[in-house]
């Protein structure tokens, strides 16, 4: 055990005397999520997107027309979205171009008389089409805006027909006319008081266990936000940490320091158990560096100490397992460089690193939290999001320690039976 | 000339030998553009039972037509069920809506947490909801209003209508699955594998391969085309790999202007070909220079919007992206499969790249030594 003990130290202090490339790989997770927060962070923290950029194109120019900028500038639409003008289409798609508008509402020339004369009239929707969900969001809103204009329309069309065609026969209305007019607006009205009645209607959400929800909620603070993307970062640097450090014994191994360390009297056993140990010390080390970075700049919560340091050993442990089994079986730093490097994005691919797993569909979702990242990610979440304690993260401990067992067995298996020729 | 077109050949040889060039050129982008393009892609729209606890069945009726004119099948159930969508309408609804009273419907979703499908179909049963809120006067509220009269009365509703039209071409649905994903993945992997090859050029110095090539009958001139040539040539093979599979398997549009696509996608590959020369002359150790350019695309591929779309995000993440190589390299390519653009509005993104080449090719050049 001793020797072991030499081995890795000797194998950690190389490491403390040229850490450039350690320190490059580490700064990864740190720049993404920085990254990350500086584009979601403060949205997801207001429960809302930034303002959706909406372009008006007025070609009626007419009382009606001018109440269309309304739907997205007045009332409770005001905080989402941001409306500008625009002359004419080129200047739309320019815009659309550079990503600085979502849609383009154009209301027709005639829009207003169409209205008066009971006729039918359409708004035209133009969306981005580089964008995703902005545009859509336009269309709902201008859809339920539709809606709701129709029922009210619906009421008030017979008095404003009689206005059409007494102005268009040019007479002077009669007392039955002007009666029949405001008895229609009377009706009209009332309708638009029964407006006040849609703030009744909901849609409430129910989820299988129970769970409701109505309407938006207020997103995560700024430490759950990283709480919830920094362990997954964190997982996929260390990975390639992992990578790093084990070529260090494949080059060992390479230059012939490995085959000499052999005819000393250290053991095969020893120089294994060597290996093992630093790799796992040194991965250890820079998950609880990367953890406190997390917690200092971060601000996340570091809580269930001995929840965090199951999940890290067994995540560390096997990162060391896999990593060793590969250089075990390598002819050359290149051969192993393309297995890893392939093993570690399909990895980190399928267990959530770049989208959370919770939006996969369920199959993926199942792969995701049956691979050991995807269920350490979990497992790191659950402590430091959902604030979880050791005895609730069951199965994600043992999956994360199922793979880790049985990387080491095979690193170990391997790498004796090459020791041994 | 003929020189560096050794090199740049000898180049190629070796780097079709690596299998890790060869899963970077080939799989990982494959692999990429297929997971996120079927995670981001379009799904149809789910259907919904409906489950009546009304005395009579006009909320139920009114409902189904309007989520029908969705597009939104609906079918009739007698309790919640644990798959799919249900929708409840309570006891007293439709008295409850033509007294303009409160109405409360529920949803119950399969999912623990909120989806896209969730989302869109919560957004159709409001609009269906409100719809009938509107519809329901006191005096037709009633089980005995046929459908068809509620079916004429919806119709007449419709005076408004949200007409879709398309600005400039024909409307391309750029963002939805492959469509994204391939140009974004096409940019992110042509940058990080001619970035990373780099390493090649701190590898060849380490090694002593690049002192010997310098005291061969060589200019410093061939040996920095050669090594420029081989490694666009890499890019150009992944981009024409990556758009083949696009256009073959995942069946994205193609630009309306090819020659000019695949013009500003070489323009792109010498830029990032230079700047990974130029980055192989900071570094001595390969390793070091390979972890500097991955670190490198982590961080211009989000800013550029190859991870999310930029409209996700606020304004000044969106002006940086206006500002980075990699955002210069998604608008034009946006440009050109979503609006047809042309060779005069690719123009400034391509003069952009062109800079970027010559500054970088020139510092290499300058930098590079045996």
């Amino acid at each position: 055990m001793r020797d072991a003990i030499v081995i890795a130290g000797h194998h950690l202090r190389r490491i403390v005397r040229t850490p450039g490339l350690i320190l490059i790989l580490m700064a990864i997770p740190l720049t993404i999520a920085g990254i990350e927060y500086a584009a979601f962070g403060g949205a997801a923290a207001e429960g809302k997107l930034p303002p959706i950029k909406v372009l008006i194109l007025d070609e009626d120019k007419t009382f009606v027309s001018s109440a269309v900028p309304q739907i997205f500038a007045g009332g409770p639409m005001k905080d989402f979205f941001e409306v500008a003008t625009v002359l004419n289409l080129p200047a739309a798609r320019r815009m659309f171009q550079r990503g600085d508008a979502s849609a383009v509402v154009r209301v027709p020339k005639g829009f207003q008389d169409a209205l008066l004369e009971g006729k039918d009239v359409a708004l035209d929707l133009y969306k981005n089409p580089t964008q995703t969900f902005s545009p859509d969001i336009v269309e709902s809103v201008l859809e339920m805006m539709a809606t709701i204009a129709n029922g009210l329309y619906a009421r008030a069309k017979e008095p404003i027909a009689r206005i059409k065609a007494l102005a268009d026969a040019d007479q002077e209305p009669a007392t039955a006319d002007i009666a029949a007019i405001s008895v229609g607006f009377y009706l009209a009205g009332r309708s638009l008081g029964r407006l006040d009645g849609l703030d009744d209607l909901s849609v409430e959400v129910e989820r299988q266990g129970g769970e409701k929800s109505e309407g938006p909620m207020r997103g995560p603070n700024p430490s759950e936000f990283f709480g919830t993307i920094f362990p997954g970062l964190v997982i996929f640097a260390l990975l390639f940490i992992s990578q790093a450090l084990a070529f260090r014994l494949l080059r060992d191994r390479m230059r012939g320091l490995q085959r000499r360390l052999a005819i000393t009297p250290a053991s095969h056993g020893s120089i294994l158990a060597g290996g093992i140990l630093y790799l796992v010390a040194g991965l250890l080390v820079l998950l609880v560096v990367l953890g406190l970075i997390g917690s200092l700049v971060f601000r996340i919560e570091l809580r269930e100490p001995l929840a965090l340091l199951v999940l890290g050993l067994g995540l560390v442990a096997f990162a060391a397992g896999l990593q060793l089994a590969i250089v075990a079986v390598a002819r050359n730093d290149r051969g192993a460089g393309a297995v890893s490097s392939i093993i570690v994005m399909v990895m980190s691919v399928l267990g959530g690193t770049f989208v959370p797993a919770e939006q996969y569909p369920p199959f993926l979702k199942s792969v995701a939290i049956s691979l050991p990242n995807g269920a350490a990610q979990q497992g790191l979440v659950d402590v430091l999001v959902h604030k979880q304690g050791l005895l609730d993260l069951g199965p994600s401990v043992l999956t994360v320690w199922l793979w880790a067992l049985a990387a080491l067995v095979a690193a170990t298996w391997i790498e004796r039976r090459r020791l041994v020729r | 000339m003929r020189g560096a077109l050794l090199i740049a050949w000898n180049d190629l040889k070796l780097a079709f030998r690596e299998p890790a060039w060869l899963f970077w050129i080939f799989v990982g982008p494959l692999l990429f553009t297929t997971f996120f393009g079927i995670l981001f892609g379009p799904r149809p729209a789910p259907g919904i039972s409906l489950v009546n606890h009304d005395a009579g069945d006009y909320v139920a009726r009114v409902l189904t037509l309007i989520l029908d004119q969705d597009k939104i099948e609906v079918r009739s159930e007698t309790a919640v069920g644990t798959k799919g969508f249900t929708l409840e309408i309570p006891e007293g609804a439709a008295k409850a809506l033509a007294a303009g009273e409160a109405v409360k419907l529920v949803l119950h979703t399969p999912d623990e947490d909120e989806t896209d499908a969730e989302r869109r179909l919560r957004f159709r049963v409001e609009k269906a909801l409100v719809s009938t809120f509107l519809l329901a006067n006191p005096g037709d509220v009633s089980p005995d209003t046929a459908t068809e009269t509620i079916r004429h009365r919806l119709a007449e509703n419709q005076a408004i209508s949200v007409r879709q039209a398309d600005i400039g071409v024909k409307r391309r649905e750029i963002t939805r699955g492959f469509q994204r994903s391939v140009p974004s993945y096409l940019v992110m992997f042509v940058l990080i594998n001619l970035l990373v090859s780099g390493a090649g050029i701190a590898e060849e110095r380490a090694s002593g391969r690049l002192r010997r090539l310098f005291i061969a009958p060589l200019s410093k001139a061939d040996i920095v085309a050669g090594k420029l040539l081989s490694r666009v040539a890499i890019g150009w093979i992944q981009a024409a790999w990556m758009l083949a599979t696009g256009k073959l398997l995942f069946k994205i549009q193609w630009a309306e202007h090819p020659w000019v696509f695949l013009g500003f996608i070489t323009l792109y590959a010498i830029a990032a070909a230079s700047l990974g020369l130029l980055l192989g002359t900071l570094f001595d150790d390969p390793d070091k220079c390979a972890s500097a350019a991955i670190w490198s695309v982590v961080i211009l591929s989000p800013l550029g919007g190859l991870w999310w779309p930029l409209e996700a995000v606020g304004s000044t993440m969106r002006t940086i992206g206006h500002l980075v190589p990699t955002g210069w390299a998604m608008e034009a390519v946006n440009s050109m499969l979503a609006y047809g653009a042309g060779a005069k509005e690719v123009a400034p993104y391509a003069a952009a790249f062109v800079v970027l080449a010559a500054a970088s090719l020139a510092l290499a050049a300058k930098r590079l030594r045996p």
